[in-house]
C-alpha cells in the first residue's frame, strides 16, 4: 500500500507542466514568489534593450544613408557606457538580495534527507523517535492510471506539511544526482558524501512535482520527485500512521 | 644615327602625348561597354593599362573612344558596380521555400511513423484536466484556473 495514499487527498492541488507552457510553474512558496518577480523585473530592462537594438539593427539595413551620420560623439559614447552599467546594478543587485536572503534556513521545524540512488529517491524524517524511511520509484507506463501524469507520478510521495519551516538535507548514495521542484524554487545537487541544505516553507497543499537535475545515468530522466503539501494535522495522521506500520 | 635616335625619340614623344592611339587600341577599345565583360583579363589588363599611360598625358589629346573607355572602366556598370540581378530574391526564396517545405515533410512523415503514447491522447489530457479542476490543481494556470476565471474568481 503506497504510505502517501494514507494522506487523505480532498482539498489537494497538483502542480504539474503544460504542455507547450512558456513561462514558470505556478508558484507555491514566497521564495518561488519572489523568482517569478525578479524575472519580470529582469525582463522589463531587457524588453527595452531588445527594442533599442532591434530599431537600430532593422533601421541601419533600411535606410542606405545612415553611414553618413556615424560619427565620433563623446556624449553619447559616455551615455551607452554608463547605462548599461546602471542597468546591470539595477538587475545585479535585487538578484544577489535574493540569492543570499534564499540562502538561509530560518529556524526549521522539520528536517527531512532526500537521497538520489540510481534511479530512484529515498526520503527518510529521523526528527522522530521512529525514523521513517521510505524509496520513491517512478510508475512506468503501463501501470498509470487515466489522468496521472507520466514520468511524474510515484508510487509514495515525500510529505511535508505547509506553512512550516522545513530543511531538506540532500545528498546521494552513488553519483551526482539534483534534487529539483520547480513550483517550490526548489535545485539543488546531490552530491555523495557531501550533505546540502535547502529552507522551505509551503504556501498551499498540493502535490507538486520535479525531475532529476543532474545527469546520473540511464534512468537520470526516470527518478522524479513528488512532494505532497497537506495540511499539519494530515502531517500529523501521516506520521502516525508510519510509526505503526 | 644620331638622325634616326633622333627621329625615333621624337615620333615616340609624339606618340605618348598624342595617346596610343593606334589601330589596334581604337578597334579593341570600340564598343568596350558591350564587349568588356567576355574579354579575357588579360586584355582587360593590357586595354586599362595603355589607357591609363594615355590619361598621364594631356586629355585634350584623347580621342572620344579613349575617354568613353577610360570613363567604363573607372565607372562602368561591371566589377563591384553590377547591377544586382532583379530576379535574385525571387529566387533565393523560392529555393529556400522548397528546401523548407521538403524538410517539413520529411519531418511530418516521421512524426507519423512514432509510436502513440497513450497518455497524450485527446481522452488522456480530457481527464487530466478533469483532475485538475477537481483537485484545484494548478490555481494561476491550466484547466482550473480557466475554470476559476468562468467562475469571476
Amino acid at each position: 500500500m503506497a504510505l502517501s495514499s494514507i494522506v487523505p487527498l480532498a482539498g489537494i492541488s497538483c502542480d504539474y507542466p503544460l504542455n507547450y507552457a512558456l513561462g514558470f510553474q505556478d508558484p507555491a512558496s514566497n521564495f518561488m514568489y519572489a523568482i517569478v518577480d525578479l524575472h519580470d523585473r529582469i525582463i522589463f530592462f531587457l524588453i527595452i534593450l531588445l527594442v533599442i537594438v532591434a530599431w537600430t539593427l532593422i533601421s541601419s539595413l533600411l535606410n542606405s544613408d545612415h553611414m553618413a551620420l556615424l560619427n565620433h560623439n563623446n556624449t553619447i559614447e559616455l551615455i551607452w557606457t554608463i547605462t548599461p552599467a546602471g542597468i546591470l546594478w539595477a538587475i545585479g543587485l535585487p538578484s544577489l538580495n535574493l540569492l543570499y536572503l534564499m540562502d538561509e534556513v530560518l529556524d526549521a521545524e522539520i528536517t527531512v534527507k532526500a537521497i538520489g540512488n540510481q534511479w530512484y529517491w529515498s526520503y527518510e524524517y529521523t526528527d522522530y523517535e521512529a525514523p521513517i524511511a521510505f524509496d520513491s520509484f517512478m510508475i512506468d507506463e503501463a501501470s498509470l492510471e487515466i489522468g496521472d501524469q507520466r514520468q511524474l507520478e510515484v508510487d509514495n510521495s515525500l510529505v511535508l506539511p505547509v506553512n512550516t519551516s522545513i530543511r531538506i538535507l540532500v545528498s546521494s548514495n552513488d553519483v551526482i544526482h539534483s534534487f529539483a521542484i520547480p513550483s517550490l524554487a526548489l535545485k539543488v545537487d546531490a552530491l555523495p558524501g557531501r550533505l546540502n541544505s535547502l529552507g522551505l516553507i509551503i504556501n498551499r497543499p498540493g502535490q507538486f512535482y520535479g525531475q532529476c537535475s543532474e545527469l546520473c545515468g540511464a534512468n537520470h530522466g526516470f527518478m522524479p520527485i513528488s512532494l505532497k503539501a497537506v495540511t499539519i494535522p494530515s502531517y500529523i495522521n501521516f506520521l502516525e500512521a508510519n510509526v505503526e506500520a | 644615327m644620331n638622325s634616326l635616335s633622333t627621329v625615333g625619340l621624337r615620333s615616340l614623344k609624339l606618340s605618348l602625348s598624342r595617346g596610343i592611339s593606334t589601330r589596334a587600341s581604337a578597334a579593341s577599345i570600340a564598343g568596350i561597354e558591350s564587349r568588356w565583360g567576355k574579354l579575357p583579363e588579360a586584355e582587360q589588363g593590357a586595354i586599362a593599362d595603355r589607357l591609363a599611360v594615355a590619361e598621364k598625358g594631356d586629355w585634350k589629346n584623347m580621342s572620344l573612344e579613349e575617354k568613353r573607355a577610360s570613363y567604363y572602366i573607372a565607372y562602368g556598370e561591371h566589377g563591384a558596380r553590377n547591377p544586382k540581378d532583379p530576379n535574385l530574391t525571387k529566387s533565393v526564396m523560392a529555393y529556400s521555400s522548397v528546401f523548407v517545405l521538403v524538410a517539413y515533410g520529411m519531418y511530418a512523415w516521421w512524426q507519423t511513423q512514432k509510436p502513440v503514447v497513450r497518455t497524450m491522447t485527446p481522452e488522456w489530457k480530457a481527464a487530466e484536466d478533469a483532475r485538475a479542476i477537481e483537485l484545484q490543481q494548478n490555481p494561476f494556470q491550466g484547466a482550473y484556473a480557466d475554470e476559476l476565471k468562468k467562475q469571476g474568481k
